[in-house]
């Protein structure tokens, strides 16, 4: 097993992590939570958060066959977006199985970057090959970190760093003598910060002092993962295991509700053929459930009367919602008219017994992005 | 220059399947195009003529002509020899005479093991039935259920090596040698599967309306390479030499036509290749066949070598054994696994494992030939071919003069047809031997990512061998499509 590494914003996350609990994300130590999970996870609803990503891989794709290679690599063409701009799209297995999801921006003619929440390093890197392109995840090093919350903006322009970007743009800036890239590519509606990883201390020292008039507070992963999670996101790795092999049919893309990621009338992707066959064979789909109940129920079988109808992904407790919540794939069964859903919580201590709480079924997302309140 | 979409198909390739693939879709009134990179037709089953390089496949015997392509393309073949038996030739001199007569074999099998000549009779009736059961699988002629109790012989099958599985029913040797040499095909090893499966195949096959015949082609007419060639050219298919294709085009996920290595670029409704699917594949745009690595199962690095030896005067193995016979040359079981163990290393085997058949002979002087078939050797031996031909050829010759010591004087020419000329000649890349490309349905075998981009040659068969199986049903399929577009439906 290969030893954890720190991300650049270690010792500063080190500072804060007073309970010193610790998780692991793509072989990177990451702060779990700074004390509350939950009342990170509000604070980045009413005022503003600052959370190191610098876990998420990337990898650069650069050489002449690149914007052919993006082309039958992802679900949508990339090769018509303009350089500085991005896409949200997955990359398929040849039967259409869901190999990952992810953002591809284009950095100029010829340069693609493409960032994800988990490494698919041997798919990408081998159809990089193909097209004699030049695939290189060495800039999973730098560091990132990103500011959600109504506030996100005010601090940035305190900070000296102009917030106007349209969802999905970037640029690169030179601030005050440091090169970082402000993006907005996040499912929350925030920012993101990249820097180099000798920059981040400074990085994260001048955000934080720039949001301190805004209440600014650190977000581990768990206020994230909740984020994730009220915003009806389903990442793989955490709630699905994405195809690992050239040939599995599962992951199905529409048993996710990931359609809006494919672009049909882009001809030239991977598993299209596999996809249009299969596309309306699907039964199951990605929904929301919400518990008749505080206690969460990760990866559980979901049943109606006697029959399992489905089965949960990743479950939390949601301070904004109050209830518990959970991301769940359900088939058709558990739409139609008869008794109502439950799960089965899991026993504690304080109830060592099986329990059933009754689940409603919603669309998703359970909650909208917190807006900025100030322009 | 881009010419307008006037063909209904494209055929890539003429050998054989091409042509069959070619007059299937003519006689279909089909506006169908072949393009055959070479000066001349037939690909590996043209029928050498003096002096010319050509792989002398064409020479092999016929084991797995589809009865249905022969009637319905009316092709005129007409046979040296409908039923070669197997004999296993021995050094101690009783050869072992496998005929289609299950008792005079049994009889024959007496000398060896009392307990084979016991079981033969059993093993034809029950292996042979179970190869026809098989047809189902190996002829598409529908999807028929396979019965329990051959389903489960054939699920132990899929495991087993041609070796261990004959062994359940043999004890001797020199039979279970000579029987499993068959089983290594496409680079298969006869300890691994999935060589049961290809011995079983064999078995399933029809000849000249006999199952598990091995049939000489007379080539006076030009053999099965003529005969396929009148075919098409009767059914209307237009042919064309000389046409290197470097690429199949591709438009909107669909194969939209093919680019000549002259710049020409020839569009079509449909596209057939009868190249290997890796080689198709390379022809493609990339990725266009996937991006998955294990589309196309690696064939090991060895090969067949074929040896056309003229003779002054007939071979004579001895008295008991048929003139007219398909020799083995195999001695024992561990003369199979150290040859492919040596041809893997690059090396050519000491002990050579091979068969022999009679043919007409090429040689101006020469009375009578037999065309060796020297497997496993590799692709590319240590030193280069060039080097490997002599020693190749000498201990060729040397194993046959174990059998008949005065033979070696009695050749008269020799000419040998290495993998690497194959290659040469006609980009040969086939696919390897797989339990599942063996037990594949046949609709996958021929089809690709590409909706109207079918295979329609030998490495579409479940072993790669001229069937035209394949072909016909690429063709059809590709009749089918032709069919559906003309009534507008959407695939």
């Amino acid at each position: 097993m290969s030893a954890l590494r720190p991300t650049p914003f270690h010792l500063r996350t080190a500072e804060r992590n007073a309970r010193n609990a610790w998780v692991e994300r793509n072989g990177f130590t990451l702060a779990r939570d700074y004390g509350d999970a939950e009342a990170e996870a509000l604070a980045a609803r009413f005022s503003v958060v600052m959370a190191d990503i610098s876990w998420r891989w990337r990898v650069m794709l650069e050489g002449t066959g690149a914007p052919d290679a993006v082309a039958r690599l992802f679900t949508k063409d990339a090769r018509r977006l303009p350089a500085g701009s991005a896409v949200k799209a997955l990359w398929l297995n040849d039967a259409a199985a869901v190999r990952g999801a992810g953002l591809l921006a284009r950095l100029g003619d010829a340069r693609f970057l493409l960032a994800a929440a988990a490494p698919d390093r041997d798919w990408i890197f081998d159809a990089a090959a193909r097209f004699d392109v030049r695939a290189d995840d060495s800039i999973s090093a730098q560091g990132g970190v990103a500011l959600i919350g109504p506030f996100a903006g005010q601090v940035l322009r305190v900070a000296g760093l102009d917030p106007a970007l349209e969802p999905l743009a970037f640029r690169t800036d030179d601030w005050r003598g440091l090169s970082v890239t402000l993006s907005r590519w996040g499912e929350h509606g925030g920012y993101e910060v990249w820097c180099e990883a000798e920059d981040a201390p400074i990085v994260w020292d001048r955000l934080f002092k720039a949001g301190a008039a805004s209440g600014i507070r650190t977000a581990g992963l768990a206020a994230m993962d909740l984020l994730d999670l009220e915003r009806g996101v389903a990442r793989p790795g955490r709630d699905y295991r994405p195809a690992s092999d050239g040939h599995g049919a599962v992951p199905h893309p529409a048993s996710l509700s990931l359609e809006r990621l494919i672009d049909e009338t882009h001809l030239d992707f991977n598993g299209r053929a596999a996809w249009l066959a299969t596309r309306a064979k699907v039964g199951t789909s990605l929904k929301g459930l919400v518990f008749d109940s505080e206690i969460p129920a990760p990866h559980s079988a979901v049943m109606k009367g006697g029959r399992v109808v489905g089965r949960t992904f990743s479950s939390v407790y949601s301070p904004a919602l109050r209830r518990a919540i959970a991301l769940a794939q359900l088939d058709e069964r558990a739409h139609a008219p008869g008794p109502s859903l439950f799960v089965t919580l899991p026993m504690d201590a304080e109830a060592p017994f099986e329990r059933h709480a009754n689940v409603h079924v919603q669309d998703l997302p359970f909650l909208p992005n917190p807006d900025p309140i100030l322009p | 220059m881009v010419a307008p979409v006037n063909w209904d198909a494209i055929v890539i390739g003429g050998g054989a399947s091409g042509l069959i693939a070619a007059a299937t879709l003519a006689k279909a009134r089909q506006k169908v195009l072949l393009l055959e990179a070479r000066a001349v037709f037939g690909g590996t089953s043209e029928t050498p003529a003096s002096g010319e390089t050509i792989s002398l496949s064409g020479l092999d015997p016929a084991l797995a002509l589809d009865q249905h392509v022969i009637e319905e393309l009316k092709l005129s073949l007409r046979y040296a020899k409908r039923d070669l038996p197997l004999v296993a030739l021995r050094p101690e001199g009783h050869h072992i005479v496998v005929g289609r007569d299950a008792f005079r074999t049994a009889r024959n099998l007496g000398w060896f093991s009392a307990r084979d000549a016991q079981a033969w009779p059993r093993f034809r009736r029950e292996v042979w039935a179970l190869a026809r059961a098989m047809r189902k699988v190996w002829w598409p002629q529908g999807i028929a259920p396979i019965a329990v109790p051959e389903h489960d012989a054939i699920e132990a099958m899929k495991y087993a090596g041609a070796l261990a599985w004959l062994g359940r029913w043999f004890e001797s040797d020199a039979l279970k040698a000579a029987l499993a040499f068959d089983a290594t095909e496409d680079g298969a090893a006869v300890n691994a599967p999935p060589s049961a499966l290809i011995l079983l195949w064999r078995l399933a096959q029809e000849m000249s309306g006999l199952q598990a015949a091995q049939s000489i082609i007379d080539d006076g007419n030009g053999g099965l390479a003529g005969a396929t060639l009148r075919a098409a050219l009767a059914a209307g298919a237009e042919l064309r030499n000389g046409a290197v294709v470097t690429k199949i085009l591709v438009r909107d996920g669909r194969a939209s036509g093919v680019r000549l290595d002259s710049g020409e670029t020839i569009e079509a409704h449909l596209v057939l290749s009868s190249l290997s699917r890796s080689v198709t594949r390379a022809l493609a745009p990339t990725g266009a066949f996937g991006l998955s690595r294990s589309e196309v199962a690696r064939a090991p690095s060895i090969g067949t070598a074929r040896i056309l030896l003229s003779f002054d005067r007939e071979p004579r193995f001895g008295d008991s054994v048929p003139a007219a016979a398909r020799f083995v040359v195999a001695d024992r079981v561990d003369s199979l696994i150290s040859a492919r163990d040596a041809a893997l290393a690059g090396q050519i085997p000491d002990e050579l494992v091979f068969d022999a058949v009679p043919v007409t002979p090429r040689a101006p002087t020469a009375q009578h030939a037999l065309l060796l078939r020297i497997r496993p050797v590799p692709l590319a031996p240590s030193g280069g071919w060039d080097a490997a031909r002599a020693v190749l050829a000498a201990r060729a010759v040397s194993a046959l003069g174990t059998f008949d010591r005065s033979l070696k004087s009695a050749v008269v020419a020799l000419r040998i047809a290495t993998p690497e000329d194959l290659a040469r000649e006609y980009g040969k890349g086939s696919s390897a031997a797989t339990v599942e490309r063996l037990l594949q349905p046949a609709g996958a075998r021929i089809a690709t990512p590409l909706d109207n981009l079918l295979l329609c040659g030998s490495d579409a068969e479940p072993v790669s061998e001229v069937a035209g199986r394949a072909a016909r049903l690429a063709a059809r399929r590709a009749i089918a499509l032709a069919g559906a577009a003309r009534k507008g439906v959407v695939r």
